[in-house]
């Protein structure tokens, strides 16, 4: 009962992918000292973008609005920091506890629809708290967004420096720990519920299943953990601005997914690299350009890779296999 | 037998428009009773079934479960309450396993699908009772397919096995042996055949060979309204019911049957 | 007292020509999703086309407005006909997130596809004189622009009842939204009809575009920035439900206009309140376990 979090094959030579991933970060940690600050930025994306994946790629809820439960992260641990309590890893695990409010509260209608409405309450959702973030300047700085934001040492030991090594490892180390939560999940007898709610609703509930109880718990966890990443993104950015409320994010994180592809869960951490590395080289470049490339992506992914990266990848592994056993 | 049926209808009326499917039908199943619905095309079984399960509302009538009076109980609902229904269109999870589609609901039956922890893989009680239902259906062998792999028959089998898993109270076969193969036949007879005793079941079925050997009573549907209810024998050689069979195939199947 | 109906003839009728424009791009989507079933955010994308040619003929070319309107209708039809015959049809059959995802991509494209045309500015979007000029309609002063739009926006609706309701191009494509199977058993070439009614969803897109650009200015980010707004009006029209679109898409303009001008710091929320009110209790679904 893999969930299909991890084809059987490929399990011989992963075992614990927790464990590669720290040891490419590791690589990079080695070879690119100068930009650890752009890395930490991808390792806090991709766990935003696995999140995404638990409510989109797993459980089928396809909504234009994660970016809340990011916003609203970033937006409590800014101010739970600034607001007196400054340790790390506790007001990450707070300010997902407030994700998982938002998505709790949320979860009960906006998982009842489907198709257009969904997509547009959650749109509007995203819209609304934009809008509501915008307007409460007292509260979150408004267009300038929340600064002064310091944090403690991790652990107490490991001070933030500015060249972002503290930042780099702490964010490798949440990363890994979100992926390991992510996959015990996903391999579970729910996780497989979950799939069977997206794959045939129907029947999931003529086979007795709480379908809608169900759905709210995998939302309630993405939403946790993408207001996990939100917080974490605070954190090693000491910065909070609009943007993380924004429709922008929304689409750029589903993008990413798709990108590496959906239901995979690996294919959003290879998607997430893959954009981020590709926008960081061409950023350079006119914004509109940009959009070529995303445009482009999204059509090609669709109409000829519709796994993705992940799915190319897989492809080509398997015809190589077929040629050796040949 | 139990005094007290496990499923009833009374009165249970049910109108599309000016077309009547169900006509006041009262009908009783027991625990451990094996019935029959049959009739001519058309003449309601299916909605009837669909009206028992919950998927159609009725215009008059109730139906209960177990005593408990579930007329307004959505149809998942009934299943938990120990309801369960074949579909003759099969309605699976495509892209998974025969296995995982055998997973899920055993999972929803036991509880196991509030655990989001312990790995599915890791659920050898779960497995086991998978595998003993597939290799009573001779799936065992297509375990790691996937649905849209399997031939039409053995995803039939594979909807007798999903609703076996539900260990129901009542379960309710919707031509169970039809458009299969011989082979998948035997397998389907053969499962129905070692049902646990205490089950109650009623097959809509054309095919009175097989409602001859399993069928304890028939009750014959016609346009909506229960026209005669009776054991095998009984209602074969009811000249009302010939009358309603006419035309040679109807007419021989029943002659055939009958004297076999 | 004269100020309180003065601020509402301003709601009414700004909100109402809003309204119309939003009508004649939304109208377009409802029918194509109500027929297609095709959730397509790359809609507002025509619109967006279709102003940037009409202020281009205008400014650039000196052409008169309504030429310009007539050109740009018609530029935008033939791509959209491209369009549909290369991308869309592959979509009848996808998958939601496919589709969503597929669209999303082509309005991204769309989007870089302007910039590099026109640059990222937003386009000059006065009006010309005989529009700009002020009706006095007694308790206050109107620009005879606005009068124009809500004209067209009738004739609009109007032409489209005809055509929906009393002809036979309409009559199939009703058959067809209400149910596909049914309409190809009966012989209707369901797939030219697709092909007709996108072309003419986007068609009426451009033209709302086009009469519409003074108060949706031509800019890249044109496709993004207003498909909230278009997607709900077609979300709260409902699909293929084409009489409704019209007072749907007035309310809407009204509603948003009349918010934002009673109580600027919150009126932009209203718009989204509104909606998700209207889903959740209209969308529920009634099965939950």
């Amino acid at each position: 009962m893999t969930g299909n979090a991890t084809p059987s094959r490929m399990r011989k030579y992963l075992l614990f992918p927790e464990l590669w991933i720290a040891a490419a970060a590791l690589l990079w940690f080695v070879l690119f000292p100068d930009q650890l600050s752009f890395g930490t930025s991808v390792l806090v994306t991709a766990i935003f973008v696995m999140s995404l994946d638990l409510v989109l790629g797993y459980a089928g809820v396809v909504t234009l609005g994660h970016a809340l439960f990011f916003g609203f992260g970033a937006y409590a641990a800014g101010l739970i920091s600034i607001y007196g309590w400054n340790e790390p890893i506790s007001v990450a695990v707070a300010a997902s506890a407030v994700g998982a409010t938002v998505a709790l509260a949320t979860g009960p209608f906006v998982l009842r629809l489907r198709e257009l409405p969904l997509l547009m309450v959650t749109l509007a959702l995203g819209a609304i708290a934009f809008e509501a973030a915008n307007k409460a300047t007292w509260l979150t700085g408004g267009d300038d967004g929340l600064v002064g934001i310091e944090f403690k040492p991790v652990l107490g030991l490991f001070e933030w420096t500015l060249s972002s090594d503290t930042a780099y490892v702490y964010a490798v180390c949440w990363l890994c720990v979100c992926l390991y939560i992510a996959r015990r999940i996903v391999n579970s007898s729910f996780g497989l519920a979950v799939v069977g709610v997206r794959e045939n609703f129907w029947r999931m509930a003529l086979l007795g299943a709480p379908v809608q109880r169900h759905l709210l718990r995998i939302y309630v966890i993405g939403g946790a953990l993408a207001a996990l990443a939100g917080a974490l993104s605070v954190e090693t950015v000491r910065f909070v601005g609009l943007s993380v409320l924004s429709v922008d994010t929304s689409i750029a994180a589903l993008v990413m997914l798709v990108v590496g592809g959906v239901g995979r869960l690996y294919g959003a951490l290879i998607g997430t690299v893959a954009y981020m590395l590709v926008h960081h080289v061409a950023a350079q470049i006119n914004p509109y350009h940009w959009m070529f490339v995303i445009g482009a992506l999204l059509v090609a992914v669709v109409m000829y890779a519709r796994g993705g990266l992940l799915g190319l990848a897989e492809t080509l592994a398997a015809s190589v296999t077929r040629v050796r056993g040949a | 037998m139990n005094a007290d049926p496990v499923l009833s209808t009374r009165g249970l009326t049910k109108r599309f428009g000016t077309v009547v499917v169900a006509d006041n039908i009262d009908f009783d199943l027991h625990a451990g009773e094996r019935a029959a619905l049959i009739g001519p095309n058309g003449a309601g079984k299916t909605s009837f079934v669909g009206l028992v399960s919950g998927t159609i509302r009725p215009d008059a009538g109730g139906v209960h479960l177990n005593g408990q009076d579930v007329t307004r109980l959505r149809s998942d609902h009934r299943v938990k309450a120990g309801l369960v229904r074949t579909f003759q269109i099969t309605n699976l999870f495509n892209k998974l396993t025969v296995r995982q589609n055998l997973y899920l609901p055993v999972s929803e039956r036991i509880g196991a699908s509030n655990d989001i922890w312990s790995p599915a893989a890791g659920e050898t009680a779960i497995i086991d009772e998978i595998d003993d239902i597939l290799v009573r259906l001779g799936l065992i062998e297509d375990r790691h397919r996937t649905i849209t792999e399997l031939p039409y028959g053995r995803r039939r089998l594979l909807e007798i096995g999903i609703a076996l898993s539900l260990r129901p109270k009542v379960l309710i076969l919707d031509e169970p042996a039809a458009g299969l193969r011989a082979e998948d036949v035997i397998l389907v007879l053969d499962v129905i055949g070692r049902l646990p005793a205490e089950m109650a079941m009623m097959m809509i079925e054309h095919d009175m060979q097989v409602v001859k050997r399993f069928a304890s009573r028939v009750t014959v549907l016609v346009r909506g309204a229960v026209l005669m209810t009776g054991s095998p024998s009984e209602v074969m050689s009811a000249d009302a019911v010939r009358a309603v069979y006419l035309g040679r195939a109807g007419h021989t199947r029943f002659h055939d049957s009958a004297h076999a | 007292m004269s100020d309180f109906a003065a601020s509402l003839i301003f709601i009414v009728l700004y909100g109402l020509s809003f309204g119309m424009v939003l009508f004649a791009i939304s109208i377009g989507l409802v029918i194509t999703m109500g027929l297609m079933r095709v959730l397509n955010m790359a809609h507002g994308f025509f619109a967006a086309l279709g102003a940037y040619v009409t202020v281009w003929l205008m400014f650039q070319q000196g052409a008169p407005l309504w030429l310009s309107v007539v050109v740009a209708c018609v530029v935008v039809t033939l791509l959209s006909i491209l369009i549909e015959r290369t991308f869309f049809r592959h979509l009848y059959t996808a998958a939601q997130l496919d589709q969503v995802l597929l669209t999303i991509g082509l309005a991204f494209l769309g989007a870089a596809f302007l910039n590099l045309l026109f640059g990222p500015n937003p386009q000059p979007s006065t009006l010309p004189s005989s529009l700009a000029a002020n009706v006095d309609l007694g308790i206050r002063t109107v620009q005879l622009y606005r009068l124009f739009i809500v004209v067209l926006g009738a004739c609009l609706m109007l032409g489209l009842w005809w055509l929906f309701d009393k002809t036979d191009f309409g009559a199939r494509v009703r058959a067809a939204v209400d149910n596909r199977r049914m309409a190809e058993a009966v012989g209707i070439d369901v797939d030219r009809l697709f092909a007709i009614t996108f072309a003419l969803g986007c068609c009426l897109a451009a033209l709302g575009g086009a009469v519409g650009y003074a108060m949706l200015p031509p800019e890249p980010m044109y496709p993004f920035k207003y498909l909230v707004i278009i997607l709900i009006v077609v979300a709260l029209t409902g699909f293929g439900n084409i009489k409704s679109g019209a007072f749907i898409a007035a309310s809407v303009g009204i509603v948003d206009t009349g918010a934002r001008f009673l109580a600027p710091t919150y009126g932009s929320f209203v718009i989204y309140v509104f909606l998700i009110g209207m889903m959740v209790s209209r969308h529920l679904r009634m099965a939950e376990p």
